[in-house]
């Protein structure tokens, strides 16, 4: 009898050890980029990818099988993203005590190069990785989630709990600031 | 024109962006990390919404409003000011105290 429950239990672990695999196996790289575009630091987007998948393998049993997974988890990983760079810009301009103590701080770098941009195109990426820096956190989100992902304005619209309107306009938003940006960064001087 | 040129080609330079190797590890310190972190109780939501400033505020306001509810309780002028005053001319009456002045308290033999 006891064997037999063992044995079932053993089972059924299996099973839900292979679905959570399955379903990071099928997301880690994805994130992983949206991510590191985000952030700009390969450690902290890895950090932050592992903490969604813990997030996930506590709920593992409501969320394996909900339809909407995938949302979930890119909500997940762009709201710990964005508090991921709050904390820092936090630590960076409020800390008194850092200054007085000189407590070394993170800085983002300049220059950010992505691992997954073509050879082509990486002194551009560079560029814009410093233009998106210097926009609104939710336009940000949006235009990475089209250009990167390829997403469409309805998906994008999903992901971001927003009206498609409202997706629309935050990318729209989003290129003429960064053409903004752009132009102020490569033109003023 | 050859400045929007150059910018549109920038703008577009995420497009087709390759999707990194995640760490072959990752999934290993994944399981490790899930099973070492407890699931979240109820007094561990409780700290993390006051680690949040809109919960450590909310629960400061929280304090003051009963403090200020406690004040005021305390404060309030009492209504039965007749009575109190009638149970001392009562008193007054019943221990024959009606001294007028000083000098009829240090002259009450004669």
């Amino acid at each position: 009898m006891q064997d037999n429950y063992t044995i079932t239990t053993a089972g059924e672990e299996e099973i839900e050890a292979v679905s959570f695999e399955v379903v990071f196996e099928r997301n880690k790289n994805r994130l992983l980029g949206l991510v590191m575009g985000i952030v700009q630091q390969q450690e902290d987007a890895e950090e932050i990818v592992q903490d969604v998948f813990v997030k996930l393998y506590h709920k593992k049993e409501e969320m394996l099988d909900n339809p909407l997974l995938d949302t979930w988890l890119y909500r997940v990983a762009i709201n710990t993203s964005l508090d991921c760079l709050r904390k820092k810009k936090a630590e960076r301009s409020g800390g008194f005590l850092q200054r007085v103590f000189k407590i070394s701080k993170e800085e983002i770098p300049a220059t950010y190069n992505h691992p997954g941009i073509q050879l082509d195109k990486k002194e551009d990426a560079v560029l814009l990785f410093a233009a998106l820096t210097k926009i609104p956190e939710q336009q940000k989100i949006a235009f990475l989630l089209q250009q990167m992902e390829g997403r469409q304005v309805a998906d994008v619209a999903t992901i971001m709990g927003t009206s498609t309107a409202a997706a629309e306009g935050l990318i729209k938003r989003a290129k003429e600031n960064l053409r903004k940006q752009l132009s102020k960064d490569l033109f003023s001087t | 024109m050859e400045e929007n040129k150059n910018i549109d080609r920038i703008l577009n330079s995420l497009q087709g962006v390759g999707q990194p190797e995640a760490n072959p590890f990752m999934l290993t310190r994944i399981l490790a990390k899930a099973k070492e972190v407890e699931k979240p109780t109820a007094w561990n939501t409780i700290f993390s919404l006051l680690q949040n400033p809109m919960g450590a505020l909310s629960l400061v306001l929280l304090v003051l409003a009963i403090n200020a509810v406690f004040l005021y309780n305390n404060n309030k002028p009492s209504f039965d000011a007749g009575n109190s005053l009638s149970s001392v001319t009562n008193q007054k009456a019943d221990f024959n105290i009606d001294f007028k002045s000083i000098y009829d308290i240090e002259n009450t033999e004669q």
